[in-house]
């Protein structure tokens, strides 16, 4: 693991006296804001060393975006920290804690914990693109924690870049003063010092309080395999000390501190961590999930009266069955995510047997993005052939008797005449793109049952939309779909905006006369029908011919909804076979066979892998 | 697949367990490209008939055939018809020369049914050509015109009437069915017509498209061609069966019928599994192996490329596999299943063993339990219900 390589430099560990606490008065706590892609790693990259935290040599290229998964995707997953020491212009030198946020809006919570730790941000904003929906976002979740934002303008080396309309943006789209701006080069290192400077200056300095009994926020936590669970810890009030015994607030759970420094990026142990301070603490912690992100760590002997404000449980908004394409692969599937659950305690698993698929498990995500994650990782670090199921969000489901149900599971949905109404979440958007997709824009979000919130024309061409969109509309391929109907250029960010009553309902897929559970769906009862027969159509494409006809139907409850028919292969026999080219024909028939062998079957039916995917590209042909 | 092209001289090891062979020769050459062709035919302004022969030879040279006898030769294509009659005559002696023919062997030509190939036919006889394949495909005039063949109905019952008048006693004609909007009735007009002949033996294929010809990229670029589906492809093959089983023909294999007895045992062979030798452009051989297994191989399919090949390296051969003696029995098994005959099971024993045979058996059991598939006490085959799904039945031997 990643992680390990970075502690594994200071093991055995030494402890330096030339780290020398420093005075609050000396250190700024800062994160990083920008929209994916806009340089952020690049600008970490720089920073770190300019002040000469590693020598060049030991610098991967974007160093904080340490996961192979996020290097390829070009996003950080999981936040991390360097301590800077930084000798300004004043003569004195400064610890500059810079605190990686997530970049997506799956992880929204973890962001606002990173920046809670924080006086101040960087609010990167890309010269050459100028703001989109997560720099929004972002700037939205900073100034609710009252950081000082630097803006910075990025990419000034690039010929197409426009510093006096990124300019014009942040002061008319954000609505920050944009005066101050520094335009930098992250690749080129133009403007680096002004950055270090301005943060020394600008971002104000923790208030001490080191008297005060110890609260010490968890920003984030990770595995190491090596020792064990691993927290990051910004100290509001007190200060730790090494063997101090610990009290984390909300799990009520209780440790002694094993080690506890800070990184260079990498480790290096200290003595204490004073108020102010930003750091990591490893107990000896078999369990991640004790260590919760947004939890308040106390002293045993001394501790505080309240906890820090603003800790939540992570909550899982979207639900899918994952189920190994062969079934011999179950207890494999299970191992993997135990152990993955140990480094990303954010997903929910239990054991959840599908007729048509056997058994698997129904996951719990922070979002799409997170989904996508933890099944890739799965099928990359664990090596598994998985077919997921299509995603579905948590319903409330009030019932006729006056009692509340949260369905997440299509399975699970209550018989019809037992529902006295249903809620289903709904999200924000923000989407920002050029003027001449505004209007496939719209009828896409129409399409997806969307309700107009805002347009705004900000410059340059673009426009941006705000729509109230359900949440299960968004789980189904809408960011790609975005993508596509764009080309590639609109940006988009969403936040959970509550629940409202919709009519929804249970849709089945009979194959064969055999409801399908793997198949079924939770739809809005409006564009049941469509959906319906959209998915009979694409599943009629996928099933291949068995030898029998095969009715596929879509219903609700008992009422039929669409049929389609997978014909019955009558015939397959090749009437060539002469003139001596065995090998060739031998070859076809071995095709034949080996397509074959990726099918499950249901009931007497073959189905592939594929036809399960089916349910998640609806809505292709709007 | 083969990584690596063995020079055939290498081959001499492998060991010739039948004591026949069979013997292909290619013509690579075509006055004119059908649109559906997918087989290795080649339009060249000028033949050098000469480098032809001479690539033959040397092709055959280079595989140090034992002295053993040769049950049959077929001379396929392309259009071999287009062959000058001395050509053919040397070809025949040089065959001769290196080999004891069987007394009763099959030797087969393919000739194209137009005036100026017919006009040969009395010749080809006299040098031992002993079977004509008249490839006429329909005797409907649009039909012809629609597949790009050069010929007419008109000469195409002339050929036929040459062929007899020149002492072919043993004549198969190649006939086509489900061309697009073909309605079943005219395609049974040809059919009855060509009964009507007499000949001893008749192929019917449907038409199928062949990824990489000219007929593909057609279908592709016009969806509105009425191709027959399912059931109208169906009822083609049974109406066949039918008409021709009416006219005294057995079908002794998926396509193929005959009267008397006198199928085609060239073919034949390949289905039973016999070695065979394939010489010229594209054509492909295979030998047994002293451990069981088999080794094929085919030749380049360029007629260009071959003759440079052959002169550089002394072979022509552009790919081969080796098998083992269990894939082997697979292979020799489903080949065996497009007999109507299906597998005689003293003979798959001798050449492979008893465990083979049941293994094989068992993978296609369900067959069996659909009626599909009749295994008896000598042989595995086909049922007549089976035939439709015969590639599904061949299929499951690789479970």
């Amino acid at each position: 693991m990643f992680l390990s390589a970075r502690l594994a430099v200071t093991l055995p560990r030494a402890m330096t006296d030339q780290h020398s606490p420093p005075i609050q008065q000396y250190i700024r706590n800062f994160s990083i804001i920008a929209h994916i892609d806009h340089g952020k790693s690049t600008l970490a990259d720089r920073l770190i060393e300019v002040t000469e935290a590693v020598s060049e040599r030991q610098m991967k290229k974007q160093l904080l975006d340490s996961m192979d998964l996020e290097q390829e995707r070009g996003i950080t997953i999981k936040a991390q920290t360097a301590s800077l020491r930084y000798p300004a212009a004043d003569g004195h030198t400064y610890t500059l804690n810079l605190i990686d946020t997530p970049g997506h809006v799956d992880f929204t919570y973890e962001v606002s914990r990173s920046l809670h730790a924080c006086e101040g941000a960087l609010l990167i904003v890309d010269a050459t693109q100028g703001v989109e929906a997560q720099t929004l976002a972002n700037v939205y979740l900073a100034l609710e924690q009252d950081l000082e934002i630097i803006p910075v303008i990025n990419k000034i080396d690039l010929p197409s870049a426009d510093v006096a309309e990124a300019r014009r943006q942040i002061e008319e789209v954000i609505g920050l003063d944009a005066d101050d701006a520094i335009a930098v080069s992250a690749k080129t290192g133009e403007g680096i010092a002004e950055v270090l400077e301005a943060i020394v200056q600008r971002i104000p300095a923790p208030t001490a309080r080191d008297d005060a009994p110890l609260r010490a926020l968890i920003v984030d936590s990770w595995f190491d395999s090596y020792v064990g669970a691993v927290a990051l810890l910004r100290i509001f009030d007190g200060v730790l000390r090494q063997r101090d015994k610990i009290r984390l607030m909300s799990s009520k759970l209780s440790y002694e501190v094993n080690d506890l420094g800070v990184f260079l990026p990498q480790a290096q142990s200290l003595p204490a961590l004073p108020s102010g301070q930003v750091g990591f603490m490893v107990c000896g912690i078999k369990q991640l999930s004790a260590l919760r992100v947004g939890d308040t760590v106390t002293l045993e002997r001394q501790p505080a009266s309240s906890p820090l404000p603003g800790f939540r449980e992570p909550r899982a908004m979207v639900f899918a069955g994952l189920y190994p394409v062969d079934s011999a692969d179950y207890a494999e599937l299970r191992d993997a995510l135990e152990k993955l659950n140990l480094n990303d305690p954010a997903f929910t698993f239990e054991p959840e047997s599908s007729m048509a698929l056997g058994l698997g498990f129904r996951c719990g995500f922070l979002g799409m993005l997170h989904m996508e994650i933890v099944q890739e990782r799965l099928e990359r670090e664990y090596n598994l052939d998985l077919i997921t199921t299509a995603p579905s969000v948590v319903y409330r489901v009030h019932m006729t008797d006056g009692t509340m149900k949260e369905i997440s599971n299509p399975s699970e949905f209550p018989e019809p005449q037992n529902i006295a109404r249903i809620e289903e979440p709904v999200v924000i958007a923000n989407i920002f793109m050029p003027e001449e997709f505004v209007g496939t824009m719209m009828k896409l979000c129409q399409d997806r049952r969307g309700v107009q919130q805002d347009m705004k024309f900000i410059g340059q061409g673009r426009v941006m939309l705000s729509y109230q969109l359900p949440l299960a509309e968004m789980v189904i391929d809408f960011y790609d779909r975005l993508k596509s109907v764009s080309r590639g250029y609109a940006s988009m960010d969403y936040e959970l905006s509550g629940f409202r009553d919709e009519h929804v309902v249970k849709m089945d897929v009979l194959v064969h006369g055999e409801a399908v559970d793997a198949l079924s769906l939770i739809v809005h009862r409006s564009i049941a029908e469509t959906r319906g027969r959209e998915l009979v159509k694409k599943l009629r494409q996928l099933i291949p011919r068995q030898q029998f006809d095969v009715p596929l139907q879509a219903a609700i409850g008992g009422r039929i909804l669409a049929r389609e028919t997978v014909k019955a292969v009558r015939k397959n026999v090749t009437a060539k076979c002469y003139g001596g080219d065995i090998t060739r024909k031998r070859k076809l028939l071995e095709k034949q066979k080996a397509g074959k062998k990726r099918m499950k079957s249901i009931g007497s039916v073959e189905v592939p892998q594929e036809a399960f995917l089916a349910v998640l590209k609806l809505g292709e042909g709007n | 697949m083969a990584s690596r092209t063995l020079h055939p001289a290498s081959r001499q090891a492998a060991h010739l367990a039948h004591a026949g062979l069979r013997l292909y020769v290619h013509v690579p050459f075509c006055e004119h490209k059908c649109h559906y062709c997918d087989f290795n035919s080649h339009v060249r302004r000028q033949i050098n008939w000469q480098n032809w022969l001479q690539g033959i030879l040397r092709d055959w040279q280079g595989h140090h055939i034992p002295p053993k006898h040769i049950d049959s030769i077929f001379i396929g294509g392309g259009t071999p018809s287009l062959m000058p009659v001395d050509i053919l005559e040397a070809l025949l002696h040089a065959i001769h020369d290196r080999c004891r023919l069987a007394p009763q062997a099959e030797i087969t030509m393919e000739a194209n049914p137009g005036s100026a190939d017919a006009g040969r036919f009395a010749a080809y006889r006299q040098c031992g050509i002993n079977r004509l394949s008249i490839g006429v495909q329909s005797l409907q005039s649009d039909e012809l015109r629609w597949l790009e063949r050069i010929h007419d109905p008109q000469q195409a019952l002339q050929a036929f009437t040459m062929a007899r008048d020149a002492g072919f006693e043993n004549i198969n004609l190649d006939l086509m069915y489900g061309l697009p909007a073909q309605p079943l009735h005219r395609w049974l007009q040809s059919l009855h017509q060509a009964c009507e002949l007499q000949p001893e033996h008749l192929s019917c294929y449907q038409l199928t498209v062949e990824p990489g010809t000219r007929l593909a990229s057609m279908h592709a670029s016009n969806p509105d061609m009425q191709w027959p589906d399912d059931d109208q492809a169906i009822m083609f093959f049974r109406q066949t069966r039918r008409v021709l089983a009416e006219h005294g023909f057995i079908a002794y294999e998926i396509s193929n019928y005959t009267r008397n007895n006198r199928y085609c045992r060239h073919n034949d062979g390949y289905w039973l599994y016999d070695d065979y030798i394939g010489l010229g452009p594209g054509a492909a051989g295979k030998y047994d192996l002293a451990d069981g297994g088999v080794i094929r191989w085919w030749n380049i399919r360029s007629p260009e490329t071959y003759a440079r090949q052959l002169a550089l390296e002394g072979h022509g051969v552009a790919g081969e596999e080796r098998m083992s003696k269990e894939e082997a029995a697979s292979e020799a098994f489903w080949l065996g299943l497009r007999r109507n005959h299906g597998i005689n099971h003293q003979r798959f024993c001798q050449r492979f063993s008893p465990a083979l045979l049941q293994r094989q058996q068992q993978a296609c059991r369900r067959w069996q339990q659909q009626g599909m598939l009749a295994i008896n006490q000598q042989q595995t085959c086909i049922t007549p219900q089976g035939w439709l799904m015969a590639d599904s039945i061949a299929a499951s031997v690789f479970d």
